[in-house]
């Protein structure tokens, strides 16, 4: 990043008288006169001498200047004295102390009752006015000056105005030019050439004034070099080149004539910095060094102008452009390892001074009773807008929440019916193949009672006629009637007994199922489940003709199963195969010349550990499409309201629960198989 | 007589046998059994003329009773011999089934021998 150029020089009026004393007398001066205004007079002497030269001989002389204004309970000697160490420390980049000292002025600048102090000189040049106002003037003005030294521009503005309008409230014009004169330099800053130019001629202009009298003409001429410098400047910004440099040699002579130090440095590295870009090897030397023996006698500086650092670089560039790589190299390493610990020292400079700036502003909000009355409704507001808010929050959640829960007793409650209606689709279910069966069991039922109505009618005619024959003598007769007897008393009771069976079969198929394995004879129930399917469906649709064929497996004894589960199983797979098997496969039957015989085979083998029932039908095949739908809950091919769609589904999670599974062959116009495959044990 | 009787129930043969045992050691009634209604068509087919009533069930495997009714009165067997059925399911659609395909009588189960023997008595 480009640096900016816009350290401030600040001078004071003694400059020139300064220079012109010797420093030695003036140190003995210093050393031999009696504590009071004189002794203080004396510091600033040689502060004065000290101030653009070598900041750590100033700031001690500073530091004599508080001592003397403390004994002598001097609060304006003591104001003057803070401002100018001020100055020393923003020169070195120590902002924070700096703006310490300028908090400190403020307060005594501020406070009127210090105007009833002693009367000293303060200043070398002569003031008759309220010496309060113009501690105040310098007071803003180096805090407009600590403000450009932290690139805080709009401040700066601000309090150079401000220092500049309370100067000529007091007619005081060395401040008044130095006011004019870094305002020129903050609104070239602001990239406001044309303001600047006024400013600086305005500065200019307030030199000519000088007439001794209370400006000297000397005084003067060292601001003007600073001016001419920054008249340089903004030349430079309105690209006239040869202005600029004219107004830079113009500063070179005047601050070399005054020796200010500081601005002789600014306007070697301008002349540097312009040489090195137009390729002129011996000025860009010259100039470069030149800088840098300047900056070296004012010590380690951390400012973003005046900087070792930026000296060194420009040493560096200058010996490259003369192809002196040696000392190129040497001072290339030297501007690396400067600028990158004064960066690093002007960044620490720069953090603290932030943390500072921030209490200061609280205390520009006014007096410290009001920063806590504001503060404390500050508090008040956060805390007031942090319940608020915490209570928006609050109710957002706890409304969150409240849908949440009402969400979920809806969704529960959503969930409640579907299970209700599961349930009782599944109970329709059994239901429907009970529908099934009830046809074929009061078929079945029929059966038996007519049996043991007719036997036991029978029976008691036979006795009455074995009475008879018993009444006849007829010995024989009669046993022969007995033996009959006793032989329908059989059948009655196998009738019976087969009616009872079919009544428990039925009301085990309505009920739900008992959970309970037992030990069943696998072929038994397929054979009675097959001819309840076949009476059920023959019951219902009179045309409703089938064959039946049937393969048991003998072998396969009694397996734990739980008997109506897989039953109903059975009797399922067992109606969709008579329901299938007299369909026409799709497109009709290949030749209507012969004729379709719906067949339906129920077999049962057993291999390995696997006991398989198979129901077979010769029907015209599932569809590959549907195929892998048909063990869906609710998928049916049957009509609106004649299938529930449970009944695959149904099956095929009964055999899974008994560790089996239920698998379907099928060929499209041939038939399908249904396969149950259960485990023996 | 001759009365062939048709049902899958293999007791039934026991049952007339019992239940009409006077008729049968008299001569007046001969029973002839056949257990499906493939099996009453081979057997008259076989012996023509022979059976002059029939008594059959409806609900069988395979063929079933109403099923050999049609083929009894629409094909062969001149004169036609009297069929009765005998079902479980007394309903009426079952009726009107058995009547329209030419059915002389229509009872249901279970048998009330004696209002058989009235009717058998009455034919004769």
């Amino acid at each position: 990043m480009r640096l900016i150029f816009k350290m401030a020089l600040f001078l004071l009026p003694a400059l020139a008288e300064a220079q012109l004393s010797h420093v030695d007398s003036l140190k003995a001066a210093f050393e031999n006169v009696t504590d009071g205004p004189l002794k203080f007079k004396a510091a600033s002497n040689v502060y004065f001498y000290y101030q653009e030269l070598n900041r750590d001989s100033a700031l001690f002389y500073t530091e004599q200047q508080l001592m003397i204004a403390g004994r002598q309970h001097n609060k304006i000697a003591e104001g003057v004295a803070l401002v100018s160490k001020s100055y020393q420390l923003m020169g070195l980049g120590r902002y924070a102390e700096s703006l310490k000292c300028l908090q400190q002025a403020f307060v005594i600048a501020e406070d009127k009752s210090n105007e009833k102090n002693e009367r000293w000189d303060y200043f070398l040049t002569r003031f008759d006015g309220n010496s309060r106002l113009l501690l105040l003037s310098y007071t803003h003005h180096m805090y407009a000056l600590l403000m450009l030294s932290t690139e805080n521009l709009e401040q700066q503005i601000l309090h150079f105005k401000i220092a500049g309008q309370i100067a000529k409230e007091i007619n005081y014009l060395p401040r008044i030019q130095l006011a004019y004169l870094n305002l020129g330099q903050s609104y070239l800053d602001a990239k406001m050439p044309d303001s600047a130019l006024y400013f600086e001629k305005q500065a200019e202009q307030t030199a000519l004034q000088a007439d001794d009298k209370n400006f000297t003409v000397a005084l003067a001429r060292a601001y003007l070099g600073t001016v001419q410098m920054h008249m340089g400047d903004i030349y430079k910004a309105l690209s006239n080149d040869s202005m600029s440099l004219n107004y830079y040699y113009r500063s070179l002579q005047t601050t070399t004539a005054n020796n200010n130090r500081t601005s002789l440095s600014r306007v070697c590295l301008r002349l540097s910095k312009y040489y090195i870009e137009r390729g002129n090897k011996d000025s860009a030397l010259y100039y470069s060094l030149k800088n840098l023996a300047i900056l070296k006698t004012l010590g380690l500086v951390a400012g973003n102008e005046t900087n070792l650092g930026l000296g060194y670089e420009n040493v560096y560039l200058s010996y490259k452009l003369n192809n002196q790589f040696d000392s190129a190299f040497k001072y290339q390493g030297l501007a690396l390892v400067t600028k990158d610990s004064l960066a690093n020292v002007r960044i620490k400079n720069l953090a603290e001074f932030q943390k500072l700036t921030y209490s200061e502003q609280l205390r520009l909000q006014n007096v410290e009773k009001e920063k806590v009355v504001y503060q404390d409704k500050v508090r008040t507001y956060f805390l007031l807008a942090g319940i608020g808010v915490l209570l928006l929050l609050a109710i957002i959640f706890y409304r969150n929440n409240r849908q949440k829960h009402k969400a979920k007793i809806k969704i529960e409650q959503a969930y409640d019916n579907l299970k209700a209606t599961q349930q009782q689709l599944i109970q329709s279910e059994k239901m429907a193949s009970l529908g099934e069966l009830t046809a074929g069991i009061a078929h079945e039922i029929q059966n038996p009672l007519n049996f043991v109505n007719n036997f036991s009618e029978v029976n008691s005619e036979l006795i009455g006629e074995m009475k008879d024959e018993l009444a006849k003598g007829n010995i024989d007769e009669a046993k022969t009637i007995a033996n009959d007897i006793d032989e329908n008393e059989q059948k009655i009771i196998f009738h019976g007994k087969r009616a009872d069976a079919i009544v428990k079969g039925m009301l085990q198929h309505s009920r739900s199922s008992s959970g309970v394995k037992e030990p069943t004879d696998i072929n038994a129930l397929a054979d009675e489940y097959l001819r309840l399917a076949y009476h059920g469906l023959r019951a219902k649709d009179k045309s409703f003709n089938a064959t039946m064929k049937t393969d048991f497996d003998e072998s396969i004894g009694k397996i734990n199963i739980i008997p109506q589960d897989i039953g109903r199983v059975i009797l399922n797979l067992i109606t969709n195969a008579f329901y299938a098997a007299p369909l026409p496969p799709e497109g009709g039957f290949k030749n209507p010349q012969i004729k379709h015989e719906p067949t339906v085979w129920v077999s049962t083998k057993k291999v390995g550990d696997k006991v398989l029932i198979s129901v077979r039908d010769n029907g015209p095949g599932i569809p590959q499409k549907i195929l892998d739908k048909i063990f869906q809950p609710f998928f049916t091919t049957k009509p609106t309201g004649q299938g529930t769609g449970l009944g695959l589904s149904l099956s095929y999670d009964i055999v899974k629960a008994h560790g089996g599974e239920l698998k379907v062959e099928t060929k499209e116009g041939e038939g399908t198989t249904f396969i149950i495959q259960l485990p023996v044990n | 007589m001759k009365i062939l009787v048709v049902d899958d129930e293999h007791d039934v043969q026991v049952l007339f046998e019992q239940r009409f045992r006077k008729e049968i050691r008299d001569k007046e009634m001969e029973f002839v059994f056949a257990f499906s209604g493939e099996e009453a068509l081979i057997y008259l087919n076989q012996n023509q003329h022979e059976a002059v009533l029939i008594l059959s069930d409806i609900n069988m495997p395979g063929m079933s009773g109403l099923e050999l009714l049609r083929h009894i009165k629409e094909k062969h067997h001149e004169p036609p011999p009297v069929v009765m059925m005998i079902t479980a399911y007394g309903d009426k659609e079952n009726y009107d089934t058995a009547m329209r395909l030419g059915a002389d009588d229509f009872l249901a189960k279970p048998l009330e021998f004696n209002v058989l023997k009235e009717k058998l008595k009455a034919i004769k």
